[in-house]
């Protein structure tokens, strides 16, 4: 990858050769593509649901050039019906499926800088968004500069002669500040930068970074995407066709394409991503409205609360009135007591990973941002006493019940922070 | 009668030997010392039950039930009397009132009865004349008079349904001073006594500590249980409670671990309690066979066709969602019909309803007969006249409620109770109810708690709703049925595989989801068909003028995702599914993907010849509404019809006007 100046992005979509079938799909409403998009029925036998293609290779016909799946590193048909299928949510391109979350951020940062290029990642981020950046790729000379993205100045203030690619969340992990995607894209086009979002919170039934302005929109497929624990996944969605076909080839010289069988469970997640996202956020905003104020809790955050800061924007960039599934609380203790809550939960289960069907509750200090250098943990807000909760699809009176019970029984020493 | 009545059940480990009959009467005094007038409901004295077991098994043939029940019915006999005696001689005026004085009736299986009545004025009249009435638990007669049993651990429910027939007090009296929430045998962190706990919570622990048989009858009748130790009173509460903890320090209010909410207990579901990794998708266990500890002793799994973690996992969650003690996954819905089916032996008669499932149909007409098994068929909606076809050979009465494909409603309660009746009549043992469930699911609509004994499901449709496996579920409370029916399966091998099972999990985490949004759409989609006049017999038990619409909202919470209508004939039905764009035409149903099928020529084609006017129409279109936004389904349905429509005017027209 040569280190001149990228070519201008163009933010038109391009043309596609879909089928007459998947164009029409792609005709319909936000339900009906997660449900049959991608998934014309098998041309072979008619089975409505795709064929798992677990097989390495394809019989190529040898006397003339191949136009097929090859080699399932580079592509192969169940992949590309979930590539299609994401695409047709977010109203794009087909997207380019990854192994993993970060295996799509990796591939992303690869496939548009070099040694010498920087990064600008918002400092409030996954965790091991911020390892990348630290453990690999600067040794590799790339450098990250960390910003406060929920400022859109802080970032216009930040890009240099050798910035190459913005990357934020929003609503980010796990504060839950939110990116102005529109003010923040205008900037970056207005310097020649990629900006690419990190839609994994809110998928794109939530939030659509591509018409607002974003390049890229990536997400975590791990997460509300499968929707069931089940999988591990990444997907990069573009509108130009150019960073698309880099990412495919980063894609496969890297060998970090989904499986077929991952992308298969995926496939069928998709299928209720709506209904299930739209639950998991009316579940968070009735738990969140009646966390707040909690004598035990220091603060309750999430963007659907009118306390929220940045409400306004809110209410602004996000579809719907949907603010996703996840509340941030700030416990009312030490280090000991938050883990005192989290040992008293009985409904809500303590582990890594979001957006599945149950409620899964986080300790960033102490796990998804465990690696993260305590410097920058302490200016993205994520103390000992943060406790993050993917709100599940369960009763909200009993999770909430579960999470009022844990706070009373629970010893929290009140320590003056 | 101003004195509170309290029922108190003394249990084996109370009354655990002859010598502890003093410590029994002592906890009965203390409560008439304290102004209550007491039943003591009281188990067989410790070890005696598995005695007379013994004795009769190595005396008797395995097939004699009643006999078995007589002479086991003798140990609480014995020890009821004895008690009664005790107190006389402690000067604690005590009555004896055998299973037949005190009225106790039960229905059901022999080992496994179901109370149905006590003569509560003779306990009364009894309790006027002395302050205790001793009555022996765990066995009671049924219409016939015979001696039945009812089910292990059945004091507890005879305990429960006296205290609910009389508006008594009731608490179990056992040798640990209340539940805990793990059996403290058991190796771990010492386990916290509980409280106070909700009935469904209750349902979580272990068989042996309470018989759940006993908690479901008092969570129906909202009857608390007192569970306590002898001579102590900080006893554990079972009702309508939230959970709590006994604790030195601070009362812990702790939120229950499984809460009432379906929506919960569909998404909380541990499949892999005891997993040293605590995944929180349950792992596959897509294995053959399993490791033996001794070539002599079998232990744990031995061979995926007899039991497999993934699958135990599955029918443990489905026979919670059904709210039944069993549930068996077969390889498909009709794998599971045929073992329901092949419990009836040769000679013996089927009654079933009219409107089936074709594969059903082709069951009991083409296969069933090569083993000298008829099925008759009837309308059910008609109870009086479907039960009138009810024989003295008749084993086993099938229907499906909503029916398939016409939608038709049978009142189980009502079809239940009729049988019942019918089966006294003609003096014979009531036929098995067997209810398929499969246009509703356990969300919907729970057979078993109308009335059904058995219920099947196809679980290839909405059960599993992603439309990626073929599979099938039995469900039922009684104890023999599910043994036979393992038996066969293992012995048949038709047991669903582990990756099914586990794709079957998944797919349950969804059900409540999937079904309010389907069922939402279909009604959306039927107010539609509704107004089109090409469209005639539209059937959907959501629209008020649905004959079966009250019954079906009485016993269910909805009115699924299925309807049904006419068109003018086949030709019209092809022109119309060419005509769409979003619906493809399949087989099957209640998928998240919508789908038509023509039931003629495709789901009922299997009707046999001989049932031919059974069959559905050749212009009768079944719709399955799936998660698709309803306006883009009205919107292709409604290109559709108007194509249609245009048409039949066409053709009518070129054959000279209407």
């Amino acid at each position: 990858m040569s280190s001149a100046a990228l070519p201008p992005v163009s933010l038109a979509p391009k043309a596609q050769s879909l089928s007459p079938r998947d164009a029409f799909i792609r005709s319909q409403g936000l339900s009906t593509r997660s449900v049959r998009a991608g998934r014309a029925p098998d041309e072979t036998t008619g089975a409505v649901v795709p064929p798992i293609c677990q097989s390495t290779t394809f019989a190529q016909p040898g006397s003339r050039l191949h136009d097929g799946p090859t080699y399932s590193r580079v592509s192969n048909p169940t992949v590309s019906a979930l590539e299609e299928a994401l695409g047709a949510l977010e109203e794009t391109s087909p997207a380019v499926a990854f192994t993993s979350g970060m295996a799509a951020i990796a591939a992303l940062v690869l496939a548009t800088c070099a040694a010498g290029d920087e990064l600008i990642v918002s400092e409030v981020a996954y965790g091991g968004t911020i390892r990348l950046c630290e453990r690999i790729l600067r040794p590799l000379g790339i450098t990250t500069r960390y910003v406060d993205a929920s400022d859109p100045t802080c970032i216009g203030a930040a890009i240099g002669p050798r910035t190459k690619l913005v990357l934020v969340e929003t609503p980010a992990n796990p504060t839950l500040d939110l990116a102005d995607v529109a003010a923040i894209a205008a900037i970056a086009r207005a310097r020649g930068v990629l900006l690419a979002v990190d839609n994994t919170f809110l998928t794109p039934v939530g939030l659509r970074p591509l018409e607002l302005g974003a390049d890229v929109s990536v997400v975590s497929t791990t997460k509300y995407v499968d929707g069931h624990d089940a999988t591990t996944g990444g997907a990069v969605t573009a509108r130009d066709e150019d960073l698309l076909e880099r990412l495919r080839i980063v894609r496969k010289t890297l060998g970090s394409i989904q499986s077929p069988f991952e992308a298969w469970l995926t496939l069928q997640g998709l299928k209720t991503l709506p209904f299930r996202f739209r639950l998991h956020a009316a579940h968070a905003l009735e738990i969140a409205r009646a966390l707040e104020g909690h004598p035990r809790l220091r603060s309750v955050r999430h963007p659907g609360l009118r306390s929220f800061p940045q409400a306004a924007l809110a209410s602004r960039q996000h579809a719907d009135g949907l603010h996703g599934g996840i509340i941030t609380i700030d416990i009312d203790g030490d280090l000991a007591g938050t883990r005192s809550f989290l040992a008293s939960l009985r409904l809500c289960t303590v582990a890594e990973n979001l957006g599945a069907t149950e409620t899964l509750v986080t300790h960033p200090a102490t796990m998804t941002h465990g690696d993260v250098p305590a410097d920058l943990r302490h200016r993205a807000g994520i103390s000992d006493s943060l406790v993050r909760i993917s709100v599940g699809l369960e009763d909200p009176e009993d999770i909430l019940a579960d999470i009022l019970s844990a706070l009373e029984g629970s010893t929290l020493a009140r320590v003056a922070s | 009668m101003s004195a509170p009545v309290i029922v108190l059940k003394l249990g084996g480990s109370v009354l655990s030997c002859d010598e502890a009959l003093p410590q029994a009467v002592a906890e009965v005094a203390r409560f008439v010392r304290g102004g209550h007038r007491v039943v003591a409901v009281v188990s067989a004295i410790g070890g005696t039950t598995d005695a007379l077991l013994a004795k009769a098994r190595r005396w008797g043939g395995a097939a004699d039930g009643e006999a078995q029940a007589v002479l086991v019915a003798t140990g609480e006999t014995q020890s009821a009397a004895l008690l009664a005696l005790a107190l006389s001689k402690a000067r604690v005026p005590a009555q004896v009132l055998d299973v037949d004085r005190a009225g106790l009736r039960a229905l059901g299986e022999v080992h496994d009865a179901r109370p149905v009545a006590v003569d509560v004025d003779a306990i009364e009249r009894g309790l006027a004349a002395v302050p205790v009435v001793v009555i022996p638990g765990f066995t009671a007669r049924d219409a016939q008079g015979r001696v039945v049993l009812l089910g292990r651990g059945g004091s507890d429910l005879t305990a429960v349904f006296v205290a609910a027939e009389l508006g008594a007090r009731l608490r179990l009296v056992k040798d640990v001073p209340g539940l805990y929430e793990r059996d403290p045998a058991l190796p771990g962190p010492a386990p916290r006594r509980l409280r106070t706990v909700h009935w469904d919570e209750a349902l979580c622990l272990d068989e042996r500590i309470v018989q759940h048989a006993a908690v479901r009858l008092a969570r129906s009748r909202r009857i608390e249980i007192e569970i306590a130790a002898v001579d102590r009173d900080d006893a554990t509460r079972i009702g309508d409670v939230r959970g709590a903890f006994f604790d030195e320090d601070a009362v812990a209010i702790v939120a229950p671990p499984l809460a009432t909410g379906i929506a919960t207990r569909l998404v909380r579901f541990d499949a892999t309690p005891g997993d040293v990794h605590r995944p929180t998708s349950p792992p596959l266990h897509q294995t053959a066979t399993f490791v033996q500890e001794s070539p002599l002793r079998p232990s744990g799994h031995d061979y995926t066709r007899s039991g497999n973690p993934t699958r135990d996992a599955l029918e443990r969650q489905l026979a919670q969602l059904e709210d039944a003690r069993h549930a068996l996954a077969y390889g498909s819905g009709m794998a599971a019909i045929a073992a329901v089916v092949g419990l009836v032996p040769t000679g013996a008669e089927i009654l079933a309803g009219d409107d089936l499932y074709g594969g059903t149909s082709r069951l009991l007409g083409q296969i069933l007969p090569r083993r000298g098994v008829v099925a008759r068929h009837a309308d059910p909606r008609d109870i009086d006249a479907f039960v009138a076809c009810v024989s003295k050979r008749t084993r086993l009465v099938h229907v499906e409620s909503p029916s398939n494909p016409r939608l038709a409603i049978v009142d189980v309660p009502r079809l239940a109770a009729a049988l019942r009746e019918r089966a006294e009549a003609l003096g014979v043992v009531c036929p098995i109810l067997c209810v398929d469930g499969t246009l509703m699911t356990p969300y919907l609509q729970r057979p078993l708690e109308l009335g059904a004994d058995v219920v099947v499901h196809s679980a290839t449709k909405a059960l599993c709703g992603h439309g990626d496996v073929t599979a099938g579920v039995v469900a039922t409370d009684l104890e023999n049925l599910a043994r036979e029916l393992a038996f066969s399966r293992n012995a048949e091998g038709t047991a669903l595989a582990p990756f099914e099972s586990w794709l079957l999990l998944r797919g349950l985490k969804t059900l409540a989801l999937r079904l309010d949004r389907q069922q939402a759409s279909a009604q959306v989609v039927a107010g539609f068909l509704a107004g089109r006049s090409e469209v005639s017999s539209l059937a959907y038990p959501g629209l008020a003028d649905h004959p079966g619409a009250l019954v079906h909202a009485r016993q269910s919470r909805g009115p699924g995702f299925v309807l049904s209508f006419e068109l003018e004939d086949e030709h019209a039905v092809e022109r119309f599914a060419r005509e769409l764009r979003l619906l493809p035409v399949t087989v099957s149903f209640g998928a998240v993907g919508s789908s038509l099928c023509c039931p003629a020529t495709m789901s009922h084609a299997s009707i046999p010849p001989a049932r031919r006017e059974d069959a559905p129409p050749p212009g009768l279109v079944r719709l399955s509404i799936g998660l698709e936004d309803p306006e883009d389904l009205v919107a292709d349905l409604s290109r559709a019809l108007d194509i249609v429509g245009r048409t039949c005017v066409r053709q009518a027209v070129a054959a000279g006007g209407a």
